[in-house]
């Protein structure tokens, strides 16, 4: 064969081959077809709330302390906030993409209705991105990268009704992201009977807030630590805008706790532990319930050992020291910790295994012993 | 020329093999980051040979090695501390693309400096014709030397730094022995590697204990030691015992949750079970617990004999445990009438084939070769899923499924963290849920976590139907033919990062590019064919296939050596240590045939045995495999030595005034495209079917460019 009869050939070879357009796929085998994730037509368009129109273009987002300012198509940086053409829209509205019924007490909220359960929902996005994320493959990521529910508030309502949930949690990303579609659905369950409890970051503005909050029947805050600096290296965000919160949702009435993260070697000092219950005390009462709960490897954070049970041991005894009347630990294997004693009488209150109750000494909100009366909802 | 090149072939495998082990120790290295050190590695060589190949930028062979050796020591320390210098936080993960990009810089140095000592060795050094074959032969001889040196020593008598320091010290001493001849230099020289072996390397202990203080403060140190499988360092703090390896976290002492999830859910099946076998560490909880209850008795299989001892030390092994050397494949091939009731699988984390080659049909059929009747496998894999199953984690749930389902009649799975598979052949799992708790709390040991305060909301109904729903969608398997395991567990972790999941998205979600590696080829045949001086230039594109060619057998037989018969370090450096010798060998006789032509024998030679491979891999008992695979890479290897010196002939023959690097550096290249794309991208996506018919085509194409090239 001579040099061009081989390369007659060979284009000959090539035509077949693009030809055959269908061997390609199946050579292939298809796992594209399976991981090509976009489900970008399940997105919602609601009008979001809270932005201000910039002059020039662009609106400034109000939800929460970034106030992201947001050119014509872009997002925020909770990746769930849209501007087209200067009308800013949540793309999350009705778009759970986790949805579960869990105990009150995995919340953790210790202090309200316990026994009962919770219709726990989300939304894809955060506001911040902290590096130990227990819930980072649905809150580091944009909704169409998920396979949503579609569930508007009047189906999350409909829900609990059927199934005699009395409470919906807005939780394990972070509801002040998808705020239209958690206070709509908390202003609709109030109309029913349903409860709301946010479980959150605190990580949002004074307005929104406080329009939200005469709709929400608790409040969990995850207070990541009391140093800014851990705020700004393993969060990504602001430490007192959060305390801000924290004092505004007491004042207002609404049910408060507090869940602290022990994270080994970034935010376990002692000197963590105390000036957090002298902030707590002196802030929000001693008698705001604490949770130290335990690190587990994460996300970024994936090379770090889990807490050990003398540092959480450590916080719970500080705390108690500085005057705190409601610390608990959750996730040990069978610590006291876990369960509720009267300040006054120290007898046990609530007695708690894991997300069971083995024993329960309340009349209504008074200890059964000594008649102290217990802050929360029981 | 000689004794240079043979230390070069000595400093190179040395340099390739130690900072490549550290950088996947350092960066947590899946199978995609290998390949691009590896590519890394490969890329630094063949533009140090390109680039030293010029005669402006000719050196000393005795100061280039002198250089290499302080830059090996250096980067190795680099590579530990750059965490850290880089801002992580004490436990945080680099990403892939930081990985990439580190492995790259950090190969960057050695590698050109090796790559520089070729033409200096061989065309700038040396008088003799045709020294290009002469220096690849004692190249391959001191790689050869230097790899079964490497694999012994590593983890056995000295830690991978003091192994660098070592090899710096013996490389830049001989350097300078063998460039100047004058006593009085080389005596002190000697004089000097020896004193600095016996009196310096033993001190390099401290210097890495500070390393690591600095790398994990402020945890304690207990001990920190390299094994043949990679880094332990065992960590103290608050009472907790950490089992670090490579840097991850693989156990916690006292951790009663991830215990209880491999010993106590599978009791709830089998409650009356005897014999546990735990393909994994049983010290670390389980163990203890299975104390607890008596009449259980387990057996603990693990590769790493030092690390026994080194656990022994801080945690008091339970009484109940029988522990052996190696890991399911090895230990069922040498079973003959044991039959447990329980075995438990700890996969780990599946983005290596040596964790992921556990899901597969074959590693199920050694499960169920030890398996009594009645018995029940688990398998946790550390995915949560109590609260969401997201689309990447489900594609790996389903294919897990996809491979126990397909191996045993029976199936369940449960939510959580981890998330338990469990496999049967008799039918265990259709139990109420308080039959299950009624038989938990008739055990000896009071479990926590699986347990009514936890197992009513972790079973609870939507939860199961989430995770069913996700682990019962249609799956291919993972299999040794397809291991796809490694790949999916590299996407679902890329979420993580929006660079990795671009990147990594674009290389697993659409593969269409693969179709890129043959038209690279293609293209390079055919210029090569076209231009003026066919002969010369074809030689270039033999270099290159040689390189392509034999890096990817090699790849492949240690992928499939290790899916079949384990992953024994001992046994691999005899793999390496054969296709060393084979490309010596090779390139010897070949360098010593009168014949001109001798290209078209390595050609013939390499498209017999890759047939022969695809034909014969999976037939074989495994008591045979270390015979086959080491013949297997001999042949191989003298293959494409004969191929080098024939390309070698053919190229120089005609071109003598060219760069001498440049055949050697399309040789590295061939090598790099290989070490990138062939088992850790190609494998996945086409099948070792296709892959090996791909290669014995493209060497076809090759003998054919020969033929017209004549
Ligand atoms: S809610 Fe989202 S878009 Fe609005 S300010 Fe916060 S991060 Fe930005």
């Amino acid at each position: 064969m001579d040099r061009r009869a081989f390369m007659r050939c060979v284009g000959c070879t090539a035509a077949v081959a693009a030809s055959q357009n269908t061997f390609l796929p199946r050579f292939l085998g298809g796992i594209q077809n399976a991981m090509a994730f976009d489900y970008a037509d399940q997105l919602s368009s609601v009008e979001a709330r809270y932005y201000k129109k910039r002059e020039g273009g662009g609106v400034e987002c109000g939800i929460c302390p970034r106030h992201c300012y947001v050119t014509d198509l872009e997002r925020g940086y909770c990746g769930v906030r849209e501007n087209r053409g200067d009308i800013y829209y949540t793309l999350v509205y009705g778009l759970a993409c986790s949805l579960n019924v869990d105990p009150i007490e995995k919340k953790p909220l210790y202090h309200f209705l316990p026994r009962t359960t919770a219709l726990s929902m989300a939304t894809a996005g955060c506001n911040v991105n902290c590096k130990f994320c227990q819930n980072w493959e649905i809150s580091q990521v944009r909704p169409e990268q998920l396979n949503n529910l579609e569930l508007p508030p009047r189906a999350l309502v409909d829900i609990c009704r059927q199934r005699n949930v009395p409470t919906i949690a807005y939780t394990y990303s972070e509801p002040v992201i998808f705020y239209e579609y958690m206070y709509d659905t908390a202003e609709l369950g109030h109309k029913h009977d349903i409860r709301s409890v946010m479980i959150t970051g605190g990580y949002i503005e004074e307005k929104p807030l406080a329009d939200l909050l005469p709709h929400l029947d608790a409040v969990k805050v995850d207070l990541k630590a009391i140093r800014e600096q851990y705020y700004k290296d393993v969060v990504d965000g602001e430490l007192q805008p959060v305390l801000d919160r924290l004092v505004q949702i007491k004042e207002s009435g609404v049910w408060l706790e507090i869940v602290y993260l022990v994270v080994p070697t970034l935010n376990d000092t002692d000197a963590e532990f105390r000036e957090l219950a002298q902030w707590i005390k002196t802030n929000l009462g001693a008698d705001t319930p604490v949770h130290f709960s335990r690190f587990f490897p994460q996300y970024l954070l994936k090379n770090l050992p889990p807490t050990p049970e003398n540092t959480l041991q450590n916080a719970h005894d500080i705390c108690q020291a500085e005057g705190l009347e409601f610390v608990y630990l959750g996730n040990l294997r069978g610590h006291q910790a876990e369960s509720t004693y009267c300040p006054k009488c120290s007898k046990m209150l609530i007695g708690r295994r894991g997300y069971t109750i083995f024993e329960y000494n309340l009349d209504g909100n008074l200890c059964k012993f000594c008649g102290r009366e217990i802050p929360g909802l029981f | 020329m000689k004794r240079r090149a043979f230390l070069l072939g000595f400093f190179a495998i040395g340099g390739q093999v130690l900072l490549l082990r550290e950088l996947v120790a350092s960066l947590n290295g899946d199978e995609l980051f290998i390949s691009t050190a590896l590519f890394g590695w490969l890329l630094a060589v063949a533009l140090g040979a390109y680039f030293g190949g010029k005669p402006q930028l000719r050196a000393d062979s005795a100061r280039l090695f002198a250089v290499g050796a302080v830059l090996l020591v250096l980067t190795v320390i680099a590579i530990r501390v750059i965490p850290m210098i880089i801002g992580q936080l004490p436990g945080e993960v680099v990403t892939f693309s930081t990985s990439v990009l580190i492995s790259i810089l950090a190969m960057l140095p050695v590698g050109f400096i090796t790559g520089w000592l070729f033409p200096t060795i061989a065309v700038f050094e040396t008088r003799v014709r045709a020294s290009i074959v002469g220096a690849y032969l004692f190249e391959g001889l001191g790689a050869f030397v230097g790899g079964l040196a490497i694999l012994f020593v590593v983890g056995g008598l000295l830690s991978a730094l003091e192994t660098a320091v070592a090899i710096g010290a013996i490389v830049s001493a001989a350097g300078f022995v063998f460039s100047y001849r004058r006593w009085w230099i080389r005596v002190p020289v000697l004089a000097a590697l020896v004193a600095f072996l016996w009196f310096i390397v033993p001190l390099i202990s401290i210097v890495e204990l500070s390393l690591e203080r600095y790398r994990h403060e402020p945890f304690e140190i207990k001990e920190t030691f390299d094994t043949p499988y990679g880094r332990q360092t065992l960590l103290a703090r608050e009472g907790e015992l950490v089992l670090l390896t490579d840097n991850t976290v693989e156990a916690v002492s006292p951790e009663h949750s991830a215990a209880e999830n491999r010993i106590i859910a599978p009791l709830v099946y089998r409650p009356d079970a005897r014999y546990v076998l735990h393909i994994g560490r049983a010290e670390f909880g389980v163990g203890q617990i299975v104390d607890s209850i008596g009449r259980v008795e387990i057996w603990s299989v693990d590769p790493r004999t030092q690390l026994t001892q080194t656990v022994d030390r801080h945690i008091l092994p339970p009484f109940t445990l029988t522990r052996s050397e190696g890991d399911l494949f090895t230990y069922t091939a040498g079973l003959k009438v044991r039959r447990h009731d329980i075995v438990i699988l700890d996969v780990g984390s599946l983005d290596t084939y040596k964790s992921s080659r556990y899901v597969t049909p074959y590693a199920m059929s050694r499960v169920k070769s030890t398996l009594a009747r009645g018995g029940v496998l688990l398998i946790p894999v550390a995915y949560d899923t109590d609260r969401f199953v997201g689309p990447e984690e489900e594609q790996i749930l389903s294919t897990i499924h996809s491979v126990i389902g397909d191996n045993f009649e029976y199936t369940e799975i449960w939510p959580g963290n981890p998330t338990l598979f469990f496999a049967s052949d008799s039918s265990l799992f259709d139990l109420p849920y308080d039959t299950m708790i009624a038989r938990l709390d008739s055990l000896p040991y009071q479990a926590q976590f699986i347990s009514d305060n936890y197992l009513f909301d972790r079973l609870e109904g939507l939860k199961r139907e989430r995770l069913y729903n996700a682990a019962f969608q249609p799956a291919m398997p993972n299999t040794v033919d397809r291991p796809l395991l490694p790949h999916l567990q590299a996407l679902f972790r890329s979420k993580a990062n929006a660079i990795d999941h671009a990147v990594i998205g674009e290389i697993v979600k659409r593969p269409y590019w693969t179709i890129a590696v043959p038209a690279v080829f293609v293209l390079f045949f055919l210029i090569t064919i076209v231009t003026r001086s066919i002969r010369g230039r074809f030689a270039l594109f033999l270099y290159f296939v040689a390189g392509f060619v034999s890096l990817s057998l090699e790849l492949v037989s240690f992928y499939v050596y290790q899916s079949f018969a384990g992953s024994l370090y001992s046994e691999m450096a005899v793999l390496i240590g054969a296709f060393m010798l084979g490309l010596a060998l090779g390139t010897f006789f070949a360098s010593r045939s009168a014949r001109g032509e001798i290209a078209h024998i390595g050609l013939f030679i390499l498209f017999v045995i890759t047939i022969g491979f695809e034909l014969s891999y999976a037939r074989l008992p495994i008591s045979w495999a270390l015979y086959y695979h080491t013949f297997f890479l001999l042949v191989c290897a003298a293959a494409t030595g004969i191929l080098f010196v024939g390309a070698t002939r053919q190229f120089y023959g005609e071109q003598s005034r060219e760069n001498r690097g440049l055949g050697y550096a399309y040789e590295i290249a061939g090598s790099s495209l290989g070490s990138l794309f062939t088992v850790t991208v190609l494998l996945p996506v086409i099948g070792l079917t296709w892959l090996l018919i791909g290669i014995a085509a493209l060497v076809a194409l090759a003998y054919l460019g020969l033929l017209i090239s004549r």
